[in-house]
C-alpha cells in the first residue's frame, strides 16, 4: 500500500516537474540546431518568481 | 553574455563528465587508470568543441586557454567520481543515484538556458519539491504515521525554509533588474546564500519525513508481531 502511495506522489512530483523542465530541453535541441536561445526579460521572471513563492504555501 | 555562460555554465561541465563517467565507470573491460584518462581527453575534447561551437578565433591563446580548462574539467570530474565512488562503496548507492539524477537536471536546466531563464527554472524546481514534502507529510500524517509532534517539528523547519525560499526569490528579483554586472553579481551572491539555506532546511525535512516513517513502520512491524504472538 506504501509503495503504491510513494508511486502515485513521485508521479505527480514528476508532473509537476515536466512543465518547468521542458522548455529547458526544448532550448538544448535549439542550441544543438546552432539557433540563438532568447533569455526571458525582467518583467518574465518577477512574474515566475512571484508565481513559484505563491506556489509555496506557509503552513499554518 | 560570455560571462553568464561561464558563471552558471561552468560548473555544469564536471557535472554532465560525471554522468558520462557513471556509464564508462560501469565497463569492466577499461582499467581504472584507462577511466581517468578517458575522463581527461572528454575534458579537453568538450572543451574544443566549445572553442568552435562558439566561434572564437583559434589562436594560440585561444587553444591553450581552452585545453587547459577542458583538462581541469576532467580532473574535476574525476575527483567527483571518486568521491561518489567512495560513498557507493559504503552502501549510499540509491542516494548517488539520486544525487546523479539531480546532478544532470540542474546540469540540463543550467546547460540550455541564458542565466535569467536558467535562475528562475532552478528556482521553480527547487520550489516544487519542497511543496510536495508539505503533502506527503500530511499523507503520512492522515495514515497515523507520523505523530502530532513529529508533524510539528516537520512543519516548524518546512516554515524556515518557506522563508529562506520567498527571501531568496526577491533577491533574484533584485539580482534580475540590476543595472550594472557588479551589483547583479553582488545580489546573486545572496541569492546564493538564502538558496544554501533553503536547501539545507528542505534536506533537513526530508530526512525527518524518512526518519519518522521508518520509526512508525518498525513499531508497527513490532506491534504485529506481538499481536501474532499473543
Amino acid at each position: 500500500m506504501n509503495s503504491i502511495l510513494l508511486a502515485i506522489e513521485l508521479l505527480a512530483l514528476v508532473g509537476k516537474l515536466v512543465p518547468t523542465l521542458a522548455p529547458a530541453i526544448k532550448n538544448i535541441f535549439d542550441m544543438i540546431k546552432g539557433m540563438d536561445v532568447p533569455d526571458i526579460t525582467h518583467d518574465e521572471l518577477v512574474v515566475r518568481v512571484d508565481a513559484a513563492q505563491a506556489k509555496l504555501e506557509e503552513w499554518k | 553574455m560570455n560571462e553568464d555562460l561561464v558563471k552558471f555554465g561552468g560548473y555544469t561541465l564536471p557535472f554532465l563528465m560525471t554522468a558520462f563517467l557513471a556509464v564508462i565507470y560501469q565497463f569492466h573491460v577499461f582499467s581504472d587508470k584507462m577511466k581517468n584518462l578517458i575522463a581527461l581527453l572528454l575534458g579537453v575534447g568538450l572543451s574544443i568543441l566549445f572553442l568552435f561551437y562558439k566561434r572564437i578565433p583559434c589562436n594560440i591563446v585561444n587553444i591553450v586557454d581552452y585545453i587547459i580548462y577542458g583538462f581541469l574539467q576532467g580532473a574535476a570530474a574525476v575527483g567527483l567520481w571518486k568521491t561518489l565512488n567512495i560513498q557507493v562503496r559504503g552502501g549510499g548507492r540509491r542516494k548517488i543515484q539520486g544525487f546523479l539524477v539531480m546532478a544532470i537536471l540542474m546540469s540540463l536546466v543550467a546547460c540550455s538556458s541564458p542565466w535569467r531563464n536558467a535562475a528562475v527554472t532552478t528556482y521553480e524546481v527547487l520550489g516544487i519539491g519542497l511543496t510536495e514534502s508539505k503533502s506527503i507529510t500530511e499523507s503520512l500524517a492522515l495514515q497515523g504515521l507520523v505523530t502530532k509532534e513529529q508533524e510539528a517539528k516537520i512543519k516548524e523547519i518546512y516554515n524556515k525554509a518557506r522563508a529562506a525560499y520567498i527571501s531568496a526569490g526577491n533577491v533574484l528579483k533584485l539580482a534580475s533588474g540590476a543595472v550594472d554586472t557588479t551589483s547583479r553579481d553582488a545580489w546573486l551572491l545572496e541569492y546564493d546564500k538564502f538558496l544554501n539555506d533553503f536547501k539545507t532546511l528542505s534536506l533537513e525535512v526530508y530526512n525527518l519525513i524518512k526518519q519518522f516513517k521508518k520509526i512508525s513502520l518498525l513499531e508497527v512491524e513490532e506491534a504485529i508481531r506481538k499481536g501474532g504472538a499473543v
